[in-house]
This record gives C-alpha cells, structure tokens and sequence, in this order.
C-alpha cells in the first residue's frame, strides 16, 4: 500500500505535472504569449501543482482516483498539448 | 491506507524526511558553504589572493589567450561520440574541432577570471541542438598567466556542485535525486505545518534541560518554523532554476517544434542570427563594443562593468558579440544586453527592459544564486542555511530517540543503523569538508593532480568517518548514545584548527595580518569561520560527555536497582526514566 502512495505521487505527480507544463505553454503560445515567457511562467507553477499532487497523492482516502486524475490528467493534458502545438505550427 | 490526514502527513514527513534528509543535510550544508565558494578558493589556491578585478582588454589578452585554448579530453570523450552523426562519417579529431563561440565570465567576487571555447560539432545527429564541446581556463587577469588546471577550485568547484549535483554526473543522477529532496523539503515544510497546529508556541518553545527526545523536537520546530519562508524559498527556487532544463525539459523534448520556431521568429525579429552563414568574416575591436556598452548603460544611469561577454558564431559573417552588465547592484543575474555585429563593431540590439514574468523569476533565482553585493545578506543566507541542517539533524536525532528504547527492548537495529548514518551526514561531513582544507594544505604546492589527490581525500575520509560511526554505535542499540557524536566532534576541532595552522605556516598569512595589518577578508574569514567551527564542536563535545555519563549513571543505577528488586528488564525501566 504504501509503495502504491509513493508511486502515485511521484510518478502520477510527475506525470500530472509534465501535462500541465506541456498543455500550460502551448495554450499560451496559442493565445500570442511568447514561447520562453509562458515556458516560464507556468514551470513555476508546474512546482507548485506538484507538490499539490504530491502531497494529495497521500492524503486522498481513494487511491484508485488518484491514479485515475494523476495519469489519466497527465496523459490527457499532454496529448492535448501535441494536438495544440500541430494545429500551431502547421 | 491512512485513517486521517494528519496520519498521513506523519507518515509522509518521516518518511520521506528520513530518507531524503541525508541528501538535505548535504544540500543545505554544502550550500551554506557555496555562499562564499569564491573565498574557500582564495584560500585553497594561496596564489590567486588579491582584489576582484575588472575584464581586462579582451582585444590584447583574452583573445590570443582563447586562440591558444583546447577542445577539452575529457568533454570530447564523454560527449562527442553522442553528439556526431556517426552515419556521415568518422568523428572529426578533438584538435580539428571549429571553433564557434567565446565567451568570459567574473563577478565582483572574482580576482581569477574564467573563460573558454565552445567548439562546434561538424556533424551533428540534431542540427538544432546545441552542439558543442568545450574548454575552459582560468587566468590572472592582471598579467593574463594561466592557472594550472589541475589546482582545484575547492568553494566554487567542488562544494558548489556538491550543494546541487552530489558530484553523481551519470545521466544526471545527482541533479534529479537533489531535486527530488527539494521536493521532500517542500512536502516536509507544509506536512510539519499541518502536524504542528500550535506553530505560535512552538516559535517561542526551547527546552534544552529536557530529555533529548523533547529538546531535540523543540529545536527541531523551533528551527523549521523561524527559518520557515526562507527554507520554502530556497528549495522551490532550486527546483526552478533546474526545471526547464532538467526536471520538466518539455521545451526541448515534447514541444521542440514549438520552440524552434519561436527560436527563428526570435531572430528574425531581433536581428540576432540563430546559425552561422557559413562565409568567413573578420572580428572586430572588442574593446571598442565594451566601450560603446559602458556609454549606453552609463546614459541609463547603471553601473557599468562586464560580467559577462559572448561571442557566437566566431569567425562567421553571423557572428555577434553579445556584452552583458555585471549582477552586483542588484538581484537578477547578468543582464542588459547590448549585441554588436563581430565584423563590424556596429550594434545590431539593445535588449528591452525585461518583462514582468522575466522579472519575477530572475528575482528568484537571482535571490537563490546571489550575484549581488550585500555581505550582511550573505552572512544570513549562511545562517539560515545552517539553521536547516540544524532542523535535519534535529529530524533525525528525534527519530532515534522516539524508537531507540523500543529497539532495544526488541533487540531491532533500525534506530542504531539511523543514529550512524545521522553521525556521518552530520559530524562526518563537516570532517570531510574541513580535512579538505587541510589536505590541500599538507599536499606539495607542485604535485600533479593535485585536486584530483583532494577529492579522493574527501571522499575516503567520509567513509572513514562513516565506518567510525557505524563500528561505535553499539551503545544505541542498548539505548545509549553513540560516542561517534562526541569523537567526531573533537576531530572536527582538531582538524579546523589545524586547518588554520597550517594556511599560516604554508602561506604566512595568519589572522592577526588578514585582519589587521593586510587586511583580506577572503581568507581570515574562512579562518574565523574554521576557529568558530572549532570552538563549537568543543562545547557540543563537552556537552555530549555530560549526557553521556548521565545516561551511564543512570543505566548503571537501575541495572544496580535491578539485581536487587523485581527483575524487570533495564528497558523497560528507563522508559519510565525521565
């Protein structure tokens, strides 16, 4: 159980958190806010959101949802990312 | 898993705190030190003991002294092979390398100057990458001589990128198990929070005259929450200053595409070009730009010396001298940024007042990385630095002392195994650091290698010092204290002062001249430093000797009251002691 926790925080916090960087700067490139300027905005926020998680990851009572919201967000946020720079770049 | 939230924030503050506190403990004390790394190098290399100085002419000493600089051995060997096309052909040998860009680099710290050469890649797997290998070199400024390469720059070379990297370079392995203790301090910080809701009394709750268990938790809390914002600050703005290029690299990885075509429409708006053009171009005055930059920034009223020169794309008709102002009169790092056609000399942009996201985190990580000019703040940075190993190691002592008696009653090994490995994170690294010193005292000022002899020296003495404490730990698993605290202690005296000696003997400068009569503060402030390490280690060893002989006194009178009484186990007794 306890390497359940752990793994959810670390690696479920990680993923969560590289979505949210990813979809965070393209979303902004999108809206006309400079590449390097949304890029560093949002991975002070991106640490912020990770310790969020992290910490969630251990207190939430379920950890099923936990994976559910850490992966399933981290893999959504990060496709939407990929789909966000195509439709920027070409 | 976890009945409560606060059983949870227990369990993950332990834990993890436990764990990952050994590496804390060496971020936060090789940090303190990084704090004056540059001074630690004044005293380790006695020939590079005078004034900062400011950048010399780059025209008739920097530049013939970068032409003569190498591709480094060990640079090429370890990143060539990962950088070259190998389906193009054979590796271009180190010595044939093109030369692509220059650069220098001094703070207001620096009476040394660093420079070096990054040379490029002729076949490079990834076009857009940043392609090169380098080599760097150190020179006294004043007369352009090079300074040996093999004299260990021990603040700014090797307790630096200790504090950060833990020396573990393998795919930057020490990088991300660091960043990953930042994240614990971070979690740690906020779960102590949450465990300690009387956090006003505990700011004002110091008992020393109690047993250790309960003294040790009030200096832990009261050292956590007096230093509370600045540990936040430093572990969050540690993460930050790696993010982008190590720990969430999504700019050159997921959303590369994205990137370089921000990158171009970079270049072209500024007119600073992003690639050679391929047709051979002659440099201009350097020192002519360096000129023209002072003047600007002088016309807008700042203090104008170089911190920090660049040229890119050397030798090309793309080439471009960027010249940036030195960090010292405010937080953010280098800046201001005047960029000047190589061949020409005329000034191709200025760079625009920075933007408030820009303005935010360079006053972060400036405020983490301190360029500026302000030695009370130093000083203070050192003790809140020092105040965080003190709560670390105030960590582990409670962890210790909470199961040792449980241990021993069950004949477990857990808090005996913890109190060792807390006696060479603590007392057995500073032995380390200060044996250092002293090594590089008693090593011949000529020999070969001579930093390579005082790494090596450093890490064998910290696992002396780690097999010391484990070999005398016996006395933990019988609830007592491991006498490798009090032993280590007077080694740390012994060695600093020794340290102290030994920088007079070799060098002839002793306090009384690098205070008073010469005054350079570099050195005699790493003396008073060591003599005041020295000074504390004794009474914490004089202290320990005390609390030793009271639990001895102790154990034997219950050991006495046991033979004669009911026969219930030592233990079980001493928990009832208080």
């Amino acid at each position: 159980m306890v390497v359940g926790r752990v793994s959810a925080g670390l690696l479920g916090g990680y993923a969560f958190t590289w979505g949210f960087t990813a979809l965070g700067i393209a979303g902004l490139v999108a809206l006309g806010v400079d590449f390097h300027e949304a890029e560093t905005g949002v991975l002070l926020l991106a640490l912020l959101v990770f310790l969020g998680v992290f910490l969630w990851a251990f207190a939430a009572a379920s950890l099923a949802r936990v994976w559910l919201v850490l992966a399933g967000g981290g893999a959504f946020m990060t496709a939407a990312a990929w789909a966000l720079q195509r439709a920027i770049v070409h | 898993m976890f009945s409560s939230l606060r059983l949870s924030m227990s369990w993950l503050h332990t834990w993890f705190g436990l764990v990952l506190g050994f590496v804390l403990m060496v971020a936060f004390f090789f940090g303190s030190l990084s704090v004056f790394d540059r001074e630690i190098d004044r005293w380790a290399i006695p020939q590079t003991r005078f004034a900062p100085q400011p950048m010399p002419s780059f025209d008739r000493m920097l530049l013939p002294i970068l032409r003569q600089v190498q591709p480094d051995e060990q640079d090429y060997a370890a990143n060539m092979p990962a950088l070259h096309d190998a389906s193009k052909g054979p590796m271009t040998p180190r010595l044939e390398l093109p030369v692509d860009e220059y650069w220098a680099y001094t703070t207001h710290r620096d009476p040394v100057l660093i420079m070096g050469v990054g040379f490029g890649v002729p076949q490079p797997k990834d076009p857009a990458a940043h392609n090169h290998i380098h080599g760097n070199v150190t020179i006294d400024p004043r007369t352009g001589e090079l300074l040996r390469d093999d004299q260990l720059k021990i603040g700014s070379g090797f307790f630096y990128p200790m504090h950060y990297s833990l020396h573990l370079k393998w795919r930057d392995l020490g990088i991300w198990i660091v960043g990953l203790a930042a994240l614990t301090m971070l979690a740690a910080l906020v779960s102590g929070v949450i465990l300690h809701r009387r956090i006003w009394r505990e700011f004002f709750t110091f008992r020393p005259w109690k047993r250790t268990q309960r003294s040790a938790l009030d200096l832990h809390n009261l050292t956590g929450v007096v230093a509370l914002p600045f540990h936040f600050f430093f572990a969050f703005t540690g993460l930050a200053i790696f993010a982008g290029h190590f720990y969430l690299p999504v700019g050159s990885t997921l959303l590369k595409p994205l990137h370089e075509r921000h990158e171009v429409q970079e270049a072209q708006r500024t007119g600073l070009p992003h690639e050679r053009a391929g047709v051979a171009a002659p440099l201009a005055s350097v020192d002519a730009m360096v000129l023209e930059a002072k003047r600007r920034w002088a016309a807008r009223d700042m203090a104008g010396q170089v911190g920090f020169l660049q040229i890119h794309h050397v030798g090309d008709a793309n080439s471009f001298v960027s010249i940036y102002r030195a960090g010292s009169d405010r937080v953010a790092l280098v800046g201001e940024g005047i960029h000047f056609k190589a061949a020409t000399g005329a000034v191709l942009r200025e760079d625009p007042p920075r933007t408030v996201v820009a303005q935010i985190n360079e006053f972060l990580t400036g405020l983490h990385l301190q360029h500026f000019e302000h030695w009370l703040l130093r000083w203070l940075y050192v003790l809140g630095g020092l105040l965080g190993a003190v709560c670390i190691a105030t960590g582990f002592i409670f962890f210790v002392e909470k199961r040792k008696q449980q241990h021993a009653a069950a004949g477990g090994q857990g808090s005996r195994v913890v109190d060792a490995l807390a006696v060479t994170t603590v007392t057995g690294m500073v032995i380390a650091a200060v044996a250092m010193l002293v090594v590089n005292r008693l090593l011949p000022a000529d020999l070969a290698g001579r930093g390579e002899w005082e790494k090596a020296a450093f890490w064998a003495i910290w696992v002396l010092a780690m097999i010391h404490a484990f070999a005398r730990s016996g006395p933990v698993a019988r609830s007592r204290i491991n006498p490798a605290w009090r032993e280590q202690c007077w080694a740390i005296a012994g060695l600093a002062i020794s340290a102290v000696l030994l920088n007079w003997i070799t060098t002839g400068d002793h306090l009384v001249g690098t205070v008073f009569t010469d005054t350079y503060w570099p050195v005699a402030g790493v003396d008073l430093s060591l003599l005041a390490s020295a000074a504390l280690a004794v009474v914490a060893a004089r202290s320990l000797a005390r609390r030793e002989r009271c639990a001895e006194e102790v154990g034997a009178r219950v050991q006495a009251s046991d033979e004669t009484d009911d026969g219930l186990p030592v233990t079980a007794r001493l928990t009832h002691h208080g």
